[in-house]
């Protein structure tokens, strides 16, 4: 076994304990409230818009954004930051403004539960089984991630880390369902903020100025979004067309717009103008997230100019381990590690809290027992998560074959978010767009996507990096999706405009006369214009 | 149902605590050692005090509002006792 870098010492442990007792504490504190099946999977409906806009924004801050983004800063550069001015927050001021009403107001329980109401059975079984396959192969990515940090900072034995994370995970979603995973992930949000911005800050200390930091680069492109795009020399190995359609437009608005796993927080949410306020208020942190993840790689690959060169202690995925371990104090050092822990766990209960509720309604509810009693779903929820849990750890155990985590996990979502974002946008937007047509379209765009890689995998097709691969990949899934779409929507019958109601844009449920005209200064529209201005701002300062 | 901020609350203020003693007890040996400079900082005492503020102030927060809404149900009752007194006493005076 390799040595741990840094000697822990008995406060670090302790700050590690406490955080377990009270992230148990929530989940038992919790118990009493999970009456039914809509408490435990849905968290019945009651919760406030900062709550669940903080953990919509957690859920999606496991080990890929904390570590990963790091990595790819120190190998990349400042071009990083395209995952998160373009590849995130246009996406999610489009779902506040455009999605959410719909999502909202048709009272669907889950994306899956939206297919049906708009197209049909079977789309609803296609998605319902390709989401729960996506979740549980990406929930293990954040076992591993954890499992490799102990290992290599701490020396603890991978099996043995896994199992207490995965056992402290199960106890905490048994008990408290979605709410107990949204409550820790909101306490991992400024876990993460406060054990990982005194890197930032002692970084800029060291330094004295970004000009400072931009000088010792030894590549000039390090400090600038766009400049090597448009040459196509940058370091990332993307284009134009990558970037922008894959990245920008495919992949993003796919996993923002459609992803269960992060509608679910916005659909916990106590009303319609707070579920639509949940991507907004994640959006405002989200811009800045970089401090936290992006400038610790670049202070990494500038103190330590080894990263990169082995895949074990040096590898780029270790940058913000190795930064706590040079740069903090004991006692600090235990926060920066339980923070680290607090965004692998929370990572993992987002996703097997999303996974036990479309297993629960979508699969097991619609396929296998229906009209059971709600205390039959609620047992099934639970057992659920748990069987998500035990797949989890097997699914971690596949990710060590892969060489990025990043690109994993990218690869995962060509196959399933990109074809399903087509289908969503012709539904919501599109009346013509026929059930079947939106069957055969999804199940084209993922097979297409699968060819793709099988392709790339026999250097038929060949990229620059797997990441310009993917980001090609999801352009093609998602433009296959759409043709198929729309050719068969129009050789078959499409829906009855009454039954599209409240389900697409322009066809609007009957007005109840409970609807609240708020000002135009606190809706979501006006909030999403100042997110996109302050993105178009930092685009031009990092140009 | 419990209040997430009372958990985060807490958890702060007892980490703060603990990060700022043991740094106050325990100064490291050494100044923080970035690269070759040497910053004259014991991190874990203002960073603890910080976490711990963070912490009242939630604490504080969850509090506030519990009051708040311990004063809307009060007043609730009050409106309500007083509407049914109302209506007793026109009652009785019909009768």
């Amino acid at each position: 076994m390799k040595t741990a870098l840094v000697t822990a010492q008995p406060i670090d442990y302790a700050v590690i304990l406490i955080y377990f007792i009270f992230v148990l504490g929530v989940g038992f504190k919790l118990k009493k409230n999970m009456k039914s099946s809509d408490d435990f999977l849905l968290a019945g409906h009651r919760i406030p818009s900062w709550v669940t806009g903080l953990a919509f924004l957690s859920a999606n801050l496991g080990a890929i954004e904390v570590m990963g983004m790091a990595a790819n800063a120190a190998q990349y550069g400042v071009m990083t930051c395209h995952f998160y001015w373009l590849g995130a927050i246009p996406a999610m001021v489009f779902l506040a403004v455009f999605m959410m009403p719909f999502y909202y107001k048709s009272k669907i329980r889950s994306v899956p539960e939206y297919l049906r109401k708009r197209f049909n059975e079977p789309t609803r079984a296609l998605n319902a089984i390709s989401f729960a396959v996506m979740t549980v192969l990406m929930s293990g990515i954040n076992l591993y991630a954890m499992a490799i940090v102990f290992k290599l900072l701490l020396g603890w034995d991978m099996n043995a880390s896994i199992a207490v994370a995965a056992l402290v995970v199960l106890a905490y979603t048994i008990t408290g369902g979605l709410t107990s995973s949204i409550y820790n992930e909101v306490l991992q949000f400024f876990l993460i903020v406060f054990g990982l911005l005194p890197v930032s800050i002692l970084g800029l200390l060291r330094f004295g100025s970004w000009q400072n930091i931009c000088d010792r680069f030894d590549n000039p492109g390090f400090a600038h979004l766009w400049k090597q795009v448009a040459s196509g020399t940058n370091p990332m190995g993307v284009d134009m067309i990558g970037l922008i359609g894959g990245l920008g437009f495919v992949l993003s608005f796919g996993y923002w717009c459609t992803d269960f796993l992060v509608i679910q927080r916005a659909l916990a949410a106590e009303d319609l103008k707070a579920a639509r306020m949940t991507p907004i208020i994640a959006a405002f942190p989200k811009i800045l997230f970089p401090i936290l993840t992006v400038f610790p790689g670049l202070i990494a690959i500038i103190l330590i100019p080894k990263l990169g060169t082995n895949n074990d202690s040096l590898s780029y995925n270790m940058a913000i381990p190795y930064l706590l371990s040079v740069m903090y104090p004991n006692g600090l050092f235990g926060l920066g590690i339980t923070a680290l822990l607090a965004s692998f766990m929370s990572g993992m209960a987002g996703n097997v809290t999303a996974f036990n509720t479309v297993w629960t309604y979508d699969i097991y509810q619609s396929y296998i027992a229906k009209n059971k009693s709600d205390a039959h779903y609620l047992w099934m929820g639970k057992l659920a998560t748990a069987v998500g849990i035990i797949i989890s750890v097997g699914t971690c155990y596949l990710c060590m074959n892969f060489k990025s985590i990043m690109d994993y996990m990218q690869l995962i979502f060509t196959f399933f978010n990109a074809p399903l974002f087509a289908t969503f946008l012709l539904g919501m937007f599109f009346p013509r767009t026929s059930a079947w047509g939106a069957f055969y379209g999804l199940l084209s765009g993922t097979i297409a996507a699968f060819l793709h890689y099988i392709l790339t995998l026999q250097h038929k097709l060949n990229y620059q990096s797997d990441m310009a691969g993917n980001f090609h990949r999801s352009v093609v899934a998602w433009t296959v999706c759409l043709v198929v779409t729309i050719t068969i929507s129009y050789l078959t019958k499409p829906k009855a405009r009454e039954e599209l109601r409240g389900l697409v844009w322009g066809i609007d449920l009957k007005d109840d006369g409970t609807a609240v005209k708020t000002s135009i200064f606190a809706s979501p529209g006006f909030f999403g214009v100042i997110l996109l201005a302050l993105t178009a701002y930092l685009n031009y300062l990092f140009f | 149902m419990l209040d997430v901020r009372l958990p985060i609350g807490w958890l702060f203020m007892v980490l703060g605590v603990m990060l700022a003693i043991y740094g106050y007890a325990n100064p490291p040996a050494e100044n923080m050692l970035l690269g070759q400079v040497l910053l004259p900082l014991n991190l874990d005492v203002p960073w603890g005090i910080l976490m711990a503020l963070f912490g009242l102030s939630m604490v504080s927060l969850a509090q506030i509002d519990k009051l708040k809404t311990l004063e809307l149900e009060l007043a609730a009752s009050k409106a309500e006792a007083a509407t049914e007194k109302v209506s007793d006493t026109e009652a009785s005076a019909k009768g």
